[in-house]
């Protein structure tokens, strides 16, 4: 599960925790087919910039994604009509982002009630 | 919605990716991105040199994440066009069934003509592969050979007479070991519970040779074969089971067999079995001959040798000859003038030659019902191929090659296949059940014919070559040479020349079919003529009527001539007494079942002598209960018994063998004596008061009845005297029934409950042989004959159907609808006939193999080919008859305004 050189730790701002880029590409892509740059700008715009990506770890990630068939792929055009490759999640996808999101949740949870504890009893 | 219809039609028309066009992909895919970037970064107001490189700091490392992406866009390729091949492969199936399924008739009648072909040709491999392929149950099974003697050149091997297998035994240099063995039958046990078992005596070395290994204890020994020794046995493995639990301390223990003690001394394994016996004998004791049985001249001993290894059939035959050479001097009273001595055959060459033979000759018949079969749906899926250029048509416009098409009926075929095979496994184990049946167990072990894996993968492997044969041929016809042409214009043919190739490939077919068709008709057809010539033989004795009653396994204690004839007495009265009963006697054999034999000599010629004479021994009245007609002489009269004249009546061959036209009456003949016969002492001279009709007691099928005499019985004692077999006749079969078993109770209670059976039934279990051989070819001829039938059927009906137009325009311009049916049965009857030409030329030619089998015809019989020819026949006339009449009542202006 853990994509590799899906991370990288940037100056400033917060890396990605190891295995959520595929989550965050799936949630993304739920909304409706885009291409790699509109995946990250929207995180961006999302998380207000306080994520920092590399950017380039995004294509692998995608490929891999594509090659698992959790989404598939095609060749389309912007707006401004310049030729880009979109992509959408498939069914199979989709089921694995709610399998995604329900760990994750729960990990959160966890992790949250562990840092959120008020000293241990004895 | 709209946009899954994209997504499906880009994936149907993907183009396989090269290497280049993929990195370009890649390429591209990246630089989108960076380029959106820097214009991003332009629109805040970077400079452009300071946006680009940002735009590239922020992307990182373009080379390695393009090549990890390539990585997973080739992988994907790759996974990508197996799974498309697959999906087309399943899909194919798929639409194949379906296709299948939409044309229900057409699906079914080629399952079950493939399921036929497939299923008899797999019943008959079953029993090949059981019965003859199967190795004999010895080792070195090639090294076994089978001795007997040759009375002249035409008599089959016999057994051998004890004295022979001695001196062949001491003085034979070609084998590592020479043994006989004899069958007895006795009962095991206490008296009361006593029950009969089989067993063979043999002596020492027959162990070795057939190659049986005792699992428990030992074999026999020099020890067990001396004077003094105590009686010992081997155990069976199914006696060891059933009478010793399988007790693995069974050395300690005895067995009594007929009130004899004998000491277990071995157990064989379950796997020993005696090739010519049908089964395994439950125990095996020592046979030492006595020096009476070395002297008799009945050849009743069954020798076996292992011959040395490396011995050629010119070194057996040379020693065969120097040991008969040697024998001769040694005792020329004991070698007659046609005597050739002593015969060695393999086993591997005798065993199972007969079936064999049978089910060599019913493989070929299969193989020709198979042909049949795959001709046949040749021939129909061919025609449903050219019905479907339509569908082939609209599938080429869209792309599909005809390769696909191809592959598409090969994958219709291969599902026909499929399910044939399984049907026709089934069918073959049920078939092979009917031939048990047919056979009766004394020709095949049931045991040997159960279904597996062999004949399981044998018999799919052939339906899918068939399949797969049939299916790219037709296709690759159907969609030949004018394929495009007739894409392009009409699917019918109009001129009866028209579409030649298509028109012509139908004779061959209708003509091949009738060919084979007749060659199996014209066995059967000689087989049905045989078995009907000797079902009119007539033995010579009455049938209708009369019941036997034979006593199985009787207790010791009859071993005095007097207690045998006391009991014989006893019942003969009781039956006499029976109302309902016409007339009753008793006999040592019955008709059809098995005799014996003895030597006999004219008394004071010795030339007049015969190693091996048939006798009967029979009570008074035998023959007026058998209504065998006595043609000179006196009948046995009940005053004929031990202490009177022996007495002799002998059959006409007999007679005119050895007496030619002089009048045998009051002659005499040493019974039990060959030649001078000096110091026999079993030797009678009996006195000939009567000659009797020759009848056909051995075999309906006999070709001359053999000399025989007949004894009293109520003269004979000793070895020939034992229990005899109760002949009564009656008009009601119950009663015969109740009266034989309650005379034979009421004389001896101990007896087991005779076996009784009708005359007519004994007759008839005689012909089992002929009716098996007779009814496996009739069926596979009528297999043949339903299938050629069915398909000129189906030639003249398509044929039919694709002349609509041309037979309206006919009627249209005046022709009478007689003309029309006289058309259409003449293109099909034509190649029929020359198809049934080609195949009587065959059937001439192949019913050489059959001449064994022939009973009162020859392989060239007119009579039987000429009525086979002529059901041939009528058979094609009616099949194309049937659509010749449809075709008759086209209306003509329906069938010109069609299409």
């Amino acid at each position: 599960m853990v994509p590799p050189s899906s991370t990288s730790t940037a100056e400033s701002g917060l890396g990605l925790l190891p295995g959520t880029l595929d989550l965050f590409i799936l949630k993304t892509l739920s909304w409706g087919p885009m291409h790699g740059l509109a995946v990250l700008q929207w995180i961006e715009r999302t998380t207000k910039q306080s994520l920092q990506i590399e950017e380039g770890a995004l294509y692998p990630a995608l490929h891999r994604m594509e090659e698992k068939g959790w989404l598939e792929a095609e060749w389309g055009h912007t707006d401004s009509g310049r030729r880009a490759k979109f992509y959408r999640v498939t069914a199979a996808g989709r089921r694995q982002l709610a399998a995604e999101l329900a760990r994750w949740n729960r990990y959160a949870k966890a992790a949250t009630l562990i840092l959120n504890a008020k000293g241990a009893t004895p | 919605m709209k946009d899954d219809e994209r997504w499906t039609i880009r994936r149907a028309f993907r183009l396989p990716s090269s290497r280049e066009r993929m990195r370009a992909e890649v390429d591209e895919e990246l630089e989108f991105h960076i380029r959106g970037r820097m214009e991003e970064l332009m629109s805040q107001g970077v400079a452009r040199d300071d946006a680009d490189r940002e735009a590239r700091r922020r992307f990182g490392d373009f080379g390695r994440i393009e090549h990890e992406v390539e990585q997973y866009t080739r992988k994907a390729e790759r996974r990508r066009t197996v799974r498309d091949r697959l999906d087309a492969f399943v899909r194919d199936v798929r639409y194949a069934g379906r296709s299948l399924l939409r044309q229900p008739v057409f699906s079914l009648v080629v399952i079950v003509t493939l399921t036929l072909g497939i299923g008899a040709t797999a019943a008959i491999f079953h029993a090949i592969d059981r019965v003859v392929l199967r190795p004999l149950p010895y080792p070195d099974a090639e090294r076994i050979v089978y001795l007997g003697t040759r009375w002249d050149k035409t008599t089959p091997i016999g057994a051998l007479p004890a004295g022979r297998f001695q001196f062949w035994h001491d003085n034979s240099r070609v084998f590592d070991g020479l043994a006989t063995y004899r069958w007895f039958e006795a009962r095991v046990g206490e008296n009361d519970d006593a029950k009969p078992i089989e067993g063979i005596r043999v002596t020492p070395s027959y162990l070795d040779i057939v190659g049986a290994r005792p699992i428990v204890g030992r074999g026999f020994g020099a020890r067990d074969y001396a004077p003094e020794a105590s009686p010992v046995a081997i155990l069976g493995h199914s006696l060891w089971m059933s009478g010793f639990g399988g007790d693995p301390r069974v050395l300690d223990r005895t067995i009594r067999l007929d009130g004899n003690v004998y000491s277990v001394v071995g157990v064989l394994p379950a796997s020993f079995e005696i090739a010519e016996l049908t089964t395994s004998p439950s125990v095996v004791l020592p046979l030492v001959l006595s020096p009476s049985q070395l002297a008799d001249g009945g050849a009743n001993y069954t020798t076996i040798g292992r011959l040395r290894s490396g011995m050629g059939e010119a070194q057996i035959s040379r020693d065969m000859a120097t040991v008969f050479e040697r024998f001769r001097r040694a005792f020329p009273e004991h070698v007659e003038k046609d005597d050739l001595g002593v015969a060695v055959m393999k086993y591997t060459q005798i065993f199972g030659s007969e079936l064999a033979t049978q089910l060599w000759i019913s493989l070929g018949a299969t193989l020709f019902v198979f042909l049949l079969a795959c001709a046949n749906v040749s021939n129909i899926v061919f025609a449903r191929a050219l019905t479907r250029q339509r569908e082939f048509a609209v599938r080429a416009a869209l792309g599909a090659g005809r390769w696909r098409i191809v592959r598409q009926v090969v994958i219709e075929m291969m599902w026909l296949g499929i399910i044939s095979a399984a049907l026709a496994t089934a069918a073959s184990f049920l078939t092979v059940r009917g031939l048990v049946a047919l056979a009766h167990a004394a020709l095949l072990h049931e045991s040997q014919l159960h279904l597996d894996g062999r004949v399981v993968v044998l018999t799919t492997l052939v339906a899918l070559a068939a399949s797969l044969v049939i299916g790219l041929v037709v296709a690759t016809a159907a969609t030949g040479a004018d394929f495009t042409r007739r894409l392009a214009g009409s699917t019918r043919t109009t001129g009866f020349g028209g579409s030649t190739s298509h028109g012509a490939t139908r004779s061959v077919l209708v003509g091949f079919q009738s060919a084979i068709a007749m060659a199996l008709l014209a066995g059967a057809g000689l087989l049905i003529s045989s078995f009907l010539h000797v079902l009119r033989v007539d033995g010579g004795f009455r049938r209708a009527g009369i019941y036997t009653a034979t006593i199985a396994h009787p207790p010791r204690d009859y071993t005095t001539a007097q207690a045998v004839h006391r009991f014989e007495q006893h019942v003969l009265d009781e039956l006499r007494a029976t109302p309902g009963i016409i007339d009753a006697a008793a006999t040592a054999t019955l008709p059809l079942r098995r005799g014996w034999n003895l030597p006999t000599t004219v008394e004071g010629r010795s030339d007049l002598t015969e190693g091996a004479t048939e006798w009967r021994a029979v009570s008074p009245f035998y023959f007026r209960t058998m209504d065998i007609s006595l043609v000179a002489g006196r009948d046995i009269s009940p005053s004929d018994i031990g202490t009177s004249t022996p007495i002799v009546l002998v059959s006409q061959a007999y007679a005119k063998r050895f007496f030619g036209n002089e009048n045998p009456i009051g002659k005499r003949i040493l019974v039990g004596c060959y030649k001078g016969c000096p110091g026999k002492q079993q030797v009678t001279s009996n006195e000939i008061v009567g000659v009797v009709a020759d009848i056909r007691d051995q075999s309906l099928e006999q070709k001359a009845p053999r000399g025989t005499i007949w004894l009293p019985r109520n003269q004979l004692s000793g070895d020939l005297l034992s229990l005899p077999a109760f002949v009564v006749r009656a008009n009601d079969p119950a009663i015969a029934a109740t009266a034989l078993r309650r005379a034979i109770a009421a004389a001896d209670p101990r007896l087991a409950t005779p076996d009784v059976a009708a005359m007519n039934d004994i007759v008839s279990a005689s012909m089992s042989w002929r009716r098996f051989s007779t009814v496996l070819l009739l069926s596979f001829a009528t297999l043949a004959l339903v299938l050629t039938c069915v398909g000129i059927y189906g030639v003249a009906s398509y044929s039919v159907s694709q002349r609509v137009r041309e037979i309206g325009l006919r009627m249209a311009l005046g022709a009478v609808p007689r003309s029309v049916v006289a058309l259409v049965v003449r293109q099909v009857v034509t190649p029929a006939v020359c198809g049934l030409v080609v195949g009587l030329a065959g059937a001439l030619w192949l019913s050489r193999v059959l001449t064994n089998q022939l009973f009162g015809v020859s392989p060239h019989d007119p009579i039987s080919l000429g009525a086979v020819a002529a059901v041939l026949m009528v058979v094609a006339i009616v099949a194309s008859y049937v659509p010749a009449r449809r075709a008759a009542r086209v209306d003509p202006a329906t069938a010109l305004q069609s299409e």
